[in-house]
């Protein structure tokens, strides 16, 4: 087993914000683990029980025990606070930014390795905790025995953490943006994603996630992958129609509108009556009153062809005018 | 019918019981990536196509399942038809236009 040094453990924790959370989690861990056991094996010596301590000679190199154990507890308790932050942020982040992807599945995982984490971290806490932060100095064979218990418990729940947290970092590093995959690209699927109907957003989600990974994966470049990304928005608007109205025509939605302007004599004649008007004065303007006359035919020839579209798309409407005719005869 | 929807319906005809994916349609329709989704999703709709998340453990495969789509039987004949139809009038419309030209 190899063994680490705590400032080279403080050099992973400083890398972690610069690194990806994948390959952190499996660093972190492994390092917690091989410095948990390393204190395990420091706590079970047997110069670390002042009791064994004959001359001046004992006594230092107990005391010199008892530091590095202490050391690599604390070590191994700053890696998991560390574990522990990066992974409560990726798993905020991670369900903020991609609700519906099976990411959520990854993330439900991640909390119940996050639980074991405090649990981790509260057993070394424990084990720290009998070093007195290092100024403790007399340890009798059950203190030893004590110490060598905690951090005994704490090598076992790092390694049932390795072993099942090395699904979750293999499937964290598969949805992960991944090395030639664009970063805009990436954004730019989000927004899309964002403006396709709730319901469909998860199978979207995957499904472009999906062709862009594919993509990255076949070498295309970046700015290839951004025009990927750029082709999916230009079409967000015809798919989010075609999601919406699933079952319909294509024009439905234009017919829709139609419909609803013609079940009203305001709407109809509202929006094509200062067209008309417009018509006849342009044709008025341009070739006299004569010509304006003979305009009146295709005024009457709009309002048949109003009244024929109404009665094809069986479109519903109240006659105000008349049916308040009808009820003064009456 | 507009001609990307007439592509990707010959596309997916040339072997209407093969699942194809989307990258994998846009490459035999000759479309660029990312402009067949509307297509599909109204041809889903009209009951003429059927889609799957592919049963594979992404761990194991090393990449993303991918979503593999297929025409129905019925959606194959309809399309069949359509094109057919299409391809006629297209003929029509060109035939009409030489006999114009040697007027």
């Amino acid at each position: 087993m190899m063994e680490m040094d705590p400032s080279a453990a403080n050099a992973v924790i400083g890398k972690a914000s610069t690194d990806s959370l994948a390959r952190i989690i499996a660093v972190a861990l492994m390092d917690a683990l091989n410095i948990i056991q390393f204190a395990r094996r420091h706590s079970g010596d047997d110069g670390l029980c002042s009791e064994n301590c004959v001359s001046q000679c004992d006594v230092g190199l107990y005391r010199w025990k008892v530091l590095d154990a202490h050391r690599y507890t604390a070590a191994a308790l700053a890696i998991t606070r560390q574990l522990t932050e990066n992974l409560a942020s990726e798993i905020a982040d991670r369900s903020k930014r991609i609700p519906s992807l099976s990411v959520l599945s990854v993330a439900s995982s991640l909390v119940g390795s996050l639980e074991t984490i405090n649990r981790l971290t509260y057993g070394l806490n424990s084990a720290d905790s009998m070093f007195g932060g290092g100024n403790r100095r007399i340890y009798g064979t059950k203190d030893a025995l004590e110490l060598h218990e905690r951090l005994e418990a704490a090598t076992q729940i790092a390694c049932t953490l390795a072993a099942s947290m090395d699904a979750d970092v293999a499937e964290i590093g598969g949805l992960r943006r991944q090395g030639n995959t664009s970063y805009t690209a990436e954004w730019l699927i989000l927004k899309i994603i964002q403006q396709v109907p709730p319901r469909h957003r998860a199978r979207y989600a995957e499904e472009f996630w999906t062709e862009l990974r594919e993509l990255a994966m076949a070498n295309t470049s970046r700015p290839f992958q951004i025009l990927y990304a750029v082709q999916q928005l230009s079409q967000v608007r015809q798919l989010r129609a075609a999601l919406q109205a699933l079952d319909q025509s294509r024009f439905y939605r234009l017919r829709r509108m139609a419909c609803w302007i013609l079940a009203s004599d305001w709407r109809t004649w509202g929006f094509l009556g200062p067209l008309m008007a417009f018509a006849i004065v342009n044709v008025h303007l341009r070739q006299g009153w004569g010509s304006a006359f003979f305009t009146i035919p295709g005024v009457v020839a709009f309002y048949a062809g109003v009244e024929w579209l109404r009665k094809r798309w069986v479109v519903e409407f109240k006659r105000r005018g008349r049916s308040r005719e009808r009820s003064s005869s009456e | 019918m507009t001609i990307p929807t007439q592509l990707v319906l010959r596309a997916l005809l040339e072997d209407p019981t093969r699942e194809m994916y989307g990258l994998e349609i846009c490459r035999a329709a000759g479309l660029a990536p990312g402009t067949i989704h509307p297509i599909l999703a109204r041809f889903e709709g009209i009951g003429w196509l059927e889609s799957r998340f592919e049963d594979v453990e992404p761990r194991e495969a090393g990449r993303p399942r991918r979503r593999y789509y297929r025409l129905t039987p019925h959606g194959a004949e309809n399309a069949r038809n359509t094109l057919l139809r299409t391809s006629a009038r297209w003929m029509t419309l060109v035939a009409r236009s030489r006999m114009a030209d040697g007027a």
